[in-house]
């Protein structure tokens, strides 16, 4: 045994390659596999019918001191074409240009990264404002409580 | 022994103990690096729907466009990259269930040659080097071996005097025993890659501190506003108008027309610009990219070359490309992969010389203390 530790210990670096083996399968999978559970909600905006996705896990800090989470948009098919942007923000926006987070990526499924308060209160509210291609606004919002994920 | 021994007696063991505790991890990343300079190369080899024989005409890229979306349903081309003559264009699509896909392209024939689904070989091999699949703990155990790697190429300059010799006087004594013979190797490419560990080393450190600033909230700052399309230059419609790839990528060549064309990414929200990007070798290491307006195909702003970026971003732009060699095509990327891989020898060579000597004098060393204590205790 002293021996083996005696030859063995300069090599015991080589463990380190062990480090990424148990993120090999959630890397290959097309959808993560571990993932947290998630919380889905649906609401309308306007003509819209919309599900928010997120997953049932704490707000992530952004590092410029502000907490994020992310949402994804689920809009239907049919409907990608029309809507030019969908906004989510905590607290109702004065204006279209205080929308929130602008939905990025994927049209099937767009992502916005949401500032969210440090500690909520439990009253906020998620507000989703959509703009569709004519120009027109379609504003709908849905309590932030349950929705946040993780242990609150 | 004079105090001048015992002093390069004490850098060679700072120059062994550096990196001896460590060496199979960092023989690991060394080895992944090097693969990831040429990982596109390697998956080139591997698979037959990334090659184009090269003549002919190119396609305009709308018709890219047009040939991948009608090769996976509901497919979304979100870019275009053009790898060079020898490469399929790969055309990168969002998918109806939220997965990304890469069409490959033949820039002259239209023909979708295959798809690859999921992260590429490229993006694995970089998560494998670069983070070891767990960001950010593996981040920081990869970056954090800057400081051994750094303390080995100092210590190892200090002990191994005259070392300069070995670029004109390479001696490597092939016949000899194999401990002299990896001594000579490990002498010989080590002085021959000092450039390329230094390079390695500072971009490495860079990687390290650019994280750890992040972490610990002291913004670096340099963050311009992005660059987004005018409210008002948005079109009015029932739905999103098509845009005109071909007027985008013509805009963005009229603006720059020496600029080799590599990459065009089309807008990620209606109030995003599309990018082209490419080089026209303005300045070294730096690429040119030239934000276009979707739906006008106006060329909004150039940013390229020196003025384009703030001294972060530029500091950013710079480390990547020293780090990767990605700046000068293939040559350079050769050159990469063939000092990564004599640093991959320098670190297993460094260990088997020192199991061979250092190891054994260690031994002896302890053993003749103990025999000396002995017959003073007698």
């Amino acid at each position: 045994m002293r021996k083996l530790w005696h030859r063995g210990k300069f090599h015991l670096s080589a463990l380190m390659m062990l480090v990424p083996l148990p993120f090999l399968p959630n890397y290959f999978s097309p959808k993560p596999i571990f993932a947290p559970p998630e919380i889905r909600r649906d609401i309308g905006a306007g003509p819209f019918p919309i599900t928010l996705v997120t997953y049932d896990e704490s707000p992530h800090w952004a590092g410029n001191g502000e907490w994020m989470k992310e949402y994804r948009i689920h809009l239907r098919p049919a409907d990608i074409d029309k809507v030019r942007g969908v906004f989510l923000r905590v607290g109702k926006p004065r204006n279209l240009r205080a929308a929130g987070a602008l939905g990025f990526g994927n049209p099937y499924e767009r992502e916005a990264e949401v500032a969210v308060p440090a500690e909520p209160s439990g009253t906020e509210e998620l507000w989703v404002t959509v703009e569709d291609w004519s120009g027109r606004i379609h504003q709908t919002s849905t309590p932030l409580a349950g929705f946040l994920g993780g242990k609150r | 022994m004079s105090a001048g021994k015992s002093r390069t007696r004490l850098w060679f063991l700072w120059h062994s103990w550096l990196a001896m505790p460590i060496w199979a991890f960092l023989f690991f990343i060394c080895v992944t690096g090097t693969i990831a300079v040429v990982s596109t190369e390697i998956t080139w080899l591997v698979d037959p729907s990334m090659r184009a024989s090269g003549g002919g005409q190119p396609l305009p890229p709308g018709a890219l466009i047009a040939a991948a979306e009608a090769a996976a349903p509901g497919g979304r081309v979100e870019s275009l990259s053009w790898g060079g003559s020898h490469m399929a264009v790969g055309a990168e699509m969002a998918l109806p269930d939220g997965t990304v896909t890469t069409a490959w392209v033949n820039p002259v024939t239209g023909v979708v040659q295959g798809l690859s689904p999921g992260t590429s070989f490229r993006q694995f091999i970089r998560a494998l080097h670069g983070w070891l699949m767990t960001f950010p703990t593996g981040w920081y155990l990869v970056t954090a071996l800057a400081i051994p790697l750094a303390g080995s190429l100092v210590t190892g300059l200090v002990v191994y005097k005259r070392f300069w010799k070995s670029f004109y006087q390479p001696r490597i004594r092939w016949k000899q025993a194999p401990r002299v013979l990896w001594g000579d190797l490990h002498r010989v490419a080590g002085t021959w890659s000092i450039w390329f560990i230094a390079v390695i080393a500072v971009t490495s450190l860079w990687f390290l501190i650019y994280i750890a600033l992040f972490h610990l909230g002291i913004g670096l700052g340099g963050g311009k506003a992005p660059v987004m399309v005018a409210r008002d230059r948005i079109p009015v419609s029932a739905v999103r108008p098509k845009i005109d790839a071909d007027a985008v990528v013509a805009a963005a060549m009229t603006a720059l027309p020496d600029m080799r064309l590599r990459y065009l990414r089309l807008p990620d929200t209606a109030y995003d610009t599309a990018s082209v990007i490419g080089s026209s070798g303005q300045v070294p290491l730096l690429p040119d990219i030239v934000r276009v307006n979707p739906y006008t195909a106006e060329v909004i702003v150039v940013e390229g070359g020196l003025e384009g970026a703030s001294g972060v971003e530029l500091t950013r732009t710079i480390m990547r490309a020293l780090h990767t060699g990605d700046f000068g095509g293939l040559p350079v990327k050769l050159i990469w992969f063939a000092f990564g891989s004599l640093m991959s020898l320098l670190v297993f060579s460094g260990m088997l010389i020192w199991t061979k000597r250092t190891a054994r004098a260690t031994v002896e060393a302890v053993r003749g203390l103990r025999t000396a204590r002995a017959s003073s205790n007698a």
